[in-house]
Order: structure tokens, then sequence, then C-alpha cells
């Protein structure tokens, strides 16, 4: 029924705009183009308004059951992505993403999956709308309409990945292996998107997720080698050291090699002391 | 140790002061740790084990004391280069 009127709509907005004089038009123009498209035709106004308020009643109603859940709020996703194509307008993809994601949510209730886990899961959808982006790139060469799904993607993944780490924190000692997850994915995004962009601060941010990432990885497999876990954690301050020794020699290089090398000695120092471990690193 | 020496090695092809002595105290660090260990842990007589650091200690100064002035140019050639690193 919101597809029908939807697309109705559509097609009174896709006529002829009925203006009597060129100041009028300018009086009916919206400030965003959305706006413009839903409510700027005089014979479309109505059927988007029901549209709009169609998808608040069904989709509240739907809400009362998984499976109804699920249908609607793919219906609805389906249609936002449609009209977003159609009109060839960012906002709408967000609105595609958010019913997509009620869908998913509503999925994972269904299959008793606890908050932690799902947090994570939303973190690699986040994770995979990133890498979906960036396949609309090179599609949006041929397709048009698609460049406008390119930014919106973008910052629902950085948002998602994001929301999931901090979702996840708190869960970390109960949930490792999410905890994990949600670093690795929100790690990978970040750095993925910090090389892409030479956003440098955002690459370190990357990197230190994917580090804690591979920390609790080594917890959840009971590695009890004390070097494991320091030696990535002080090659990774040291690399930072390089690189912003590269960049500008300043005192926060040298601190930082200064924190990295304190990792990485002092670490393999203690280890050796302990006589359990002395007999591994002398063989 | 692996680590001391790979740090040192870093220092030297960064031509940077830090990582190369940082790297030389932490493999003598790591010597002198294992010498300790190896005495106070491990079934080893002490008197062999200070009997290879003296050893050690002597042949070093044989060393020092038999090619004195080419250590000392070596030495001073050591501290120029030093100078230019970072």
């Amino acid at each position: 029924m919101t597809w029908l009127t939807s697309l109705i709509g559509y097609a009174f907005e896709r006529r002829t705009y009925p203006v009597a004089d060129e100041e009028d038009t300018e009086k009916r123009t919206y400030r965003y183009s959305i706006l413009e498209h839903l409510f700027g035709h005089p014979w479309a106004r109505p059927f988007f308004a029901f549209a709009i308020l169609e998808m608040l009643i069904w989709q509240s109603l739907a809400l009362t059951g998984y499976d109804t859940t699920i249908l609607i709020a793919s219906g609805y996703a389906l249609l936002f992505a449609l009209f977003s194509i159609l009109w060839v307008e960012g906002t709408l993809v967000y609105g595609a993403v958010a019913f997509s994601l009620l869908a998913a949510g509503a999925a994972m209730k269904q299959a008793e999956v606890q908050l932690a886990d799902a947090a994570a899961v939303f973190g690699g959808i986040g994770f995979g709308l990133y890498l979906l982006g960036r396949v609309l790139q090179t599609l949006s060469s041929r397709i048009r309409a698609l460049t406008v799904w390119l930014s919106p993607l973008t910052n629902c993944g950085i948002l998602l990945t994001g929301a999931a780490v901090v979702i996840d924190m708190p869960f970390v000692f109960n949930h490792m292996t999410a905890a994990a997850a949600s670093l690795a994915f929100a790690g990978a995004l970040y750095v993925t998107i910090a090389y892409r962009g030479r956003y440098h601060q955002l690459g370190y941010l990357g990197m230190a997720f994917l580090e804690l990432a591979w920390v609790l990885l080594l917890f959840i497999n009971d590695v009890k080698q004390p070097q494991l876990y320091a030696i990535p954690a002080g090659l990774y301050f040291m690399g930072l050291a390089y690189l912003e020794w590269q960049r500008n020699k300043s005192r926060y290089s040298v601190s930082l090699e200064v924190l990295g090398l304190g990792v990485l000695l002092v670490t393999s120092l203690a280890q050796s002391l302990s006589a359990e471990d002395s007999r591994i690193l002398f063989s | 140790m692996a680590e001391g020496l790979l740090i040192i090695f870093w220092g030297l092809y960064q031509k940077r002061r830090i990582p190369f002595f940082t790297g030389i105290g932490a493999s003598t660090l790591n010597v002198v740790a294992q010498v300790i260990v190896l005495v106070s842990v491990y079934d080893i007589n002490r008197w062999f084990v200070a009997f290879g650091v003296g050893l050690v200690i002597m042949s070093l100064a044989i060393y020092i004391e038999r090619s004195r002035e080419q250590l000392r140019s070596r030495a001073r050639e050591l501290s120029e280069t030093l100078e230019e690193w970072e």
C-alpha cells in the first residue's frame, strides 16, 4: 500500500509543475531538495504525506512481531533505495540503511543473539556498508545516480562501527570475541579511510583498535607469553614514532619512540628474568 | 635479546641515537640478567660462571691494552659519526 501510494505520488511529481508565474515558483521552493521532491508538487504532496504516515503506522504495528518487522522494514528499505536512485537523493540512503538495520536487528533478536554479539554484527555491517560504498564508487561512473550513495554509506559505516565499539566495551570481560570483532571492524575501517584520505591521526586510532583486537584474541586463546602482547604494541608505538618523525621531528615522536622501546624491551627483560620463560629465551 | 639487537640495527639504519643506545643498553642488561638467572635459578656451579665472566673481562682488557691507539682513533671516529646522528 505504501509502495503504491509512493509510486502514484512519484507519477504526479514527474509531471510538469503547475505554476502561475515565475514568482510563484520561487515561493514554493523548499530549502531542502528532498522536501521539494516530496511536497513541491501540489498533486504529489498528499500521496507522499500519506505514504510517510503509512510508514510510521505500519512499521509501528509491525514491531509487535519479528517476521512482520523484518518484512515491512525490508520493503521500506527497498522503497527508500528506489527513490534515492530515482531522485538522486543521498538523504534517502540513510532511510534505506536505517530500515535495513531494523530488519537485521529484528532477525538477530528473533535468533536470540545477545546484545554484545549483535553489536559486533552491526560493526561488521558498518564495515560492509563502507566496502559497498567503494564498489558503488566504481559503478557510479556508469550509473550517476549512485554517486549520492557514497557519502551516506561511509557515514553509516563510521557511525555503526564506532557505536559497536562503544556498546561492546562494557562487555569486554564477558564477551571478548564480540569486543575483539567490533574493535577489528572499526580499526580496519578507520585505517582504510585514513589511508584513502591521508588522515594520519585516524590511522593511528584504527591501528590502536586493531592492536587491542589482537591482544583480546591472544587473551581468548589463553596465550600467556607477555612478549606476544608487547611486540605488536611496541612496534605500533615505534611505527607511530617513525611516521611522526618523518612528518615533523617533534618531541611527541621522541616520546612515542621511548614508549615503544620501553614496552618492547622492558617486557622482554621482565620475561627473561622469569625462571619459567628464561629457558625459552636461551633456546 | 633479539629485540635489543634489532633495535640497535634500527638505530644504525635510521642514524638515530635514541634507539641505538637503548638497544645497546637493553642488550647489555639482558646479558647481565641472563647471567644472574643462570646463577640463581639453574643448577650450574657459580664458580664456572664467575670464571667465564672473569675470562671475558680479562680478554677485553688484553685486547684494549694491545690495540689502545687503534681503539682510540676508532672511538674518535665513532663519536664524530654519532654527533652527526639525530
